[in-house]
């Protein structure tokens, strides 16, 4: 099953009524969507705020995505836009016309009561997570370090993998997940529930 | 489950196995949770030189709907505990470094082109008693004209407090 | 190259330029005053619950805040849900804050009505004062927390004060986010609400948590005074002295403060006598977001002047303190 295979079946579930898989895209995407939007934002808060804007145009647009782009492909085109419009609002420049693609894909009113998505603002995530990361991956055996930035990095199927590290796929199957778990067992301190004194 | 969610996000899963998947990950939060950090780990690892590394805001279609009053509240504010907002001003120039122990990392400290006309000023920690005179401001701020008491929540570490009484 | 947060050039000296400033200023600012009114009339006439968050750079906190109104005068709380736990409560004539972990609260009775709230003329016309310093304009209209707000723009006029973006709801004025942003453009500071209930507030919401039985109390006991002999030898252009008086800082320790402000940026300094006791001054500027601490000593005192105004600013107020024995 391809990425796209993913975000195809994920926004037939949405389509269909089930937000989780809506919230599931936005998961995937909002970090990159907003990596995107802030070569034009300056402002950190601003992007934050463009880009959950983005999220709500799809997720209102969604009913007319009829999968001839990618998911991310439109995504990505709703999201320049109202990086776009929020921009020409502001005053600014807006970004040049090669990052801009001339189709519309949004159809819908501007400003109506969005009752049915709550939007809690400013859940930032910051270099600390960048860091911790990159520590706990330095820190591992090395076929484990390999497994996952050839996959995470350079995007490369368990075959291929499994072809550059000379083992069978299962054998990448789990040095994947087991990197990712090390990783997210340092990380779960930083996302959890607790309330801590950072400071 | 979190082994078939990292295949499945890999695209290695098919058919009926990928769909039980999906199933798991829109009913269960535990799931989500997984889906969720896995795929910060891939972002974290492609992080590709933006001046902030950070994570904007979740959309939770739905959610806040179904959560009574309290817990949504306290849900965002534990989330938001657990943060530091490092980076943010990755240009500003007055960062001094904060007394807390706490404090991950010391912020850039840049001259600013303005103030090329006086000397640069030495930079001290906090003094200690450094709330005291907060509390003693705030109420002459005319930002409490337009914002109510809000700006009084402008306080640092009690640490910084303790050796001067 | 200095920009303002309209991206025009600001302007750098006081002059003719200025006056051509200044009509423009006015040509707009009626406009963004009535803005300016409705932001503080909805400060005295609303009450209303909210979480917002205070994000300075170094650090991003949650806090919760009530409004409660009633005949008898209005009642206001808010309570910081990160980091050292804290709540503040103001009544009409107090305000309190209270520190659990230490188990202290910090009294400090409200002193010079002048410059508080409750005087809507005076504020007005020190609203109008504002368009002196400022560029005043509107700016875009967007959602924040669920309410279209206005974004009213103030842009200083030099580079010794801040500017300001704050976005008001368009239909009750409430304040839904303010950012203060240096000469750059670049956020230093910003409040946001990311949940706000107008109304519906009774007084049961607005009482303290903590019981404060066995709990230290500090008494700040601010009177208004002259502090005699002390002054600035060169004031901050626009900057004007709104306050002057003498109070007790942390446990008992007594303190001159001395109040500046433009209107919108207030600038205190504080003068302690050194006596021999404490630690020895140590010069310097220390920083907390938009807010800058400046200490040095002058004439045998600790002098700490704490501003919401750029470093510069603060520090030349600082170095511009002296005193000259009273005769």
């Amino acid at each position: 099953m391809s990425d796209r295979e993913i975000d195809r079946q994920l926004v037939a579930r949405a389509q269909g009524g089930d937000k989780r898989a809506f919230e599931l895209l936005v998961e995937k995407y909002q970090r990159k969507l907003a990596r995107l939007l802030s070569r034009f934002i300056r402002d950190p808060a601003e992007v934050e705020d463009v880009t959950q804007e983005a999220f709500i145009k799809a997720y209102r647009a969604l009913p007319a995505f009829r999968g001839d782009s990618a998911f991310y492909t439109w995504l990505y085109r709703i999201g320049i836009n109202t990086a776009k419009n929020y921009l020409m609002a502001m005053g600014r420049r807006a970004p040049t016309s090669t990052e801009i693609e001339a189709e519309d894909a949004e159809g819908f009113e501007e400003g109506e009561q969005l009752r049915d998505i709550n939007t809690p603002e400013s859940v930032l995530l910051s270099k600390e997570i960048a860091e911790t990361v990159n520590a706990t991956i330095e820190s591992l055996p090395e076929e484990l370090r390999r497994a996952i930035q050839m996959r995470e990095i350079e995007g490369m199927s368990y075959e291929d993998i499994a072809q550059a590290m000379d083992c069978p796929i299962g054998t990448v199957r789990s040095r994947i997940f087991r990197a990712r778990e090390a990783i997210a067992e340092q990380l779960r301190p930083l996302l959890g529930t607790s309330k801590e004194r950072r400071w | 489950m979190k082994d078939r969610i990292s295949e499945f996000m890999d695209g290695e899963l098919d058919g009926e196995a990928a769909g039980q998947v999906i199933d798991a990950l829109t009913r269960d939060a535990g799931a989500r949770e997984i889906w969720r950090i896995y795929h910060l780990i891939g972002d974290a690892l492609r992080d590709n030189g933006v001046p902030t590394a950070w994570e904007p805001a979740l959309m939770v279609p739905g959610r806040a709907q179904s959560q009574p009053r309290r817990a949504r509240y306290a849900a965002l504010a534990a989330s938001l505990a657990a943060v530091a907002l490092v980076g943010w001003l990755a240009l500003a120039p007055q960062e001094t470094a904060v007394a807390p122990v706490a404090q991950q990392q010391p912020p850039a400290q840049q001259q600013p082109p303005a103030a090329a006309a006086k000397a640069s000023p030495l930079r001290i920690p906090l003094p200690s008693g450094t709330n005291d005179y907060l509390l003693a401001h705030q109420q002459f701020s005319p930002r409490v004209s337009l914002q109510g008491m809000a700006p009084y929540v402008r306080t640092v570490s009690e640490q910084v407090q303790e050796s001067r009484k | 190259m200095m920009r303002g947060l309209l991206g025009t050039a600001l302007v750098p000296a006081v002059g003719t330029a200025l006056v051509l400033a200044v009509g423009a200023a006015q040509a707009q600012s009626p406009e963004t005053l009535s803005w300016l009114r409705k932001i503080h009339e909805a400060t005295q006439r609303l009450s209303y619950t909210g979480t917002f968050v205070y994000h300075n750079g170094t650090r991003s906190e949650t806090s919760r805040i009530t409004r409660y109104v009633d005949g008898a005068g209005d009642i206001e709380k808010v309570e910081v849900m990160d980091g050292v736990p804290r709540e503040i409560v103001r009544t009409k004539d107090m305000v309190r804050c209270y520190l659990p972990e230490s188990r202290v609260v910090k009294v400090d009775r409200r002193v010079d009505q002048r410059t508080e709230r409750g005087f809507p003329a005076l504020v007005s016309e020190r609203f109008t004062a504002l368009a002196r310093h400022y560029e005043l304009s509107l700016g875009e209209t967007r959602r924040i927390a669920g309410f279209d707000c206005q974004a009213v723009l103030l842009s200083p006029k030099d580079d010794l004060r801040y500017g300001y973006k704050l976005y008001a709801d368009v239909k009750s004025g409430m304040l839904l986010r303010a950012v203060t942003v240096d000469s750059e453009g670049n956020p230093v500071e910003q409040f946001t609400f990311t949940q706000l209930a107008i109304g519906n507030v009774t007084r049961d919401m607005v009482k303290p948590r903590h019981a404060v039985r066995a709990w230290r109390v500090e008494h700040a006991e601010a009177q208004p005074t002259r502090l005699a002999g002390w002054g600035l030898a060169a004031e901050l252009p626009g900057f004007e002295k709104v306050t002057e008086l003498k109070r007790r800082l942390g446990e008992s320790r007594p303190v001159g403060q001395m109040v500046y402000s433009d209107g919108l940026a207030a600038v205190s300094v504080f003068i302690e006598p050194l006596e021999g006791r404490g630690d020895p001054v140590r010069t310097g500027l220390a920083s907390m977001g938009a807010i800058h601490i400046y200490t040095r000593e002058v004439a045998n005192h600790r002098v700490t002047v704490v501003g919401e105004a750029p470093a510069m600013s603060v520090q030349r107020i600082a170095d511009s303190v002296e005193f000259h024995r009273p005769r």
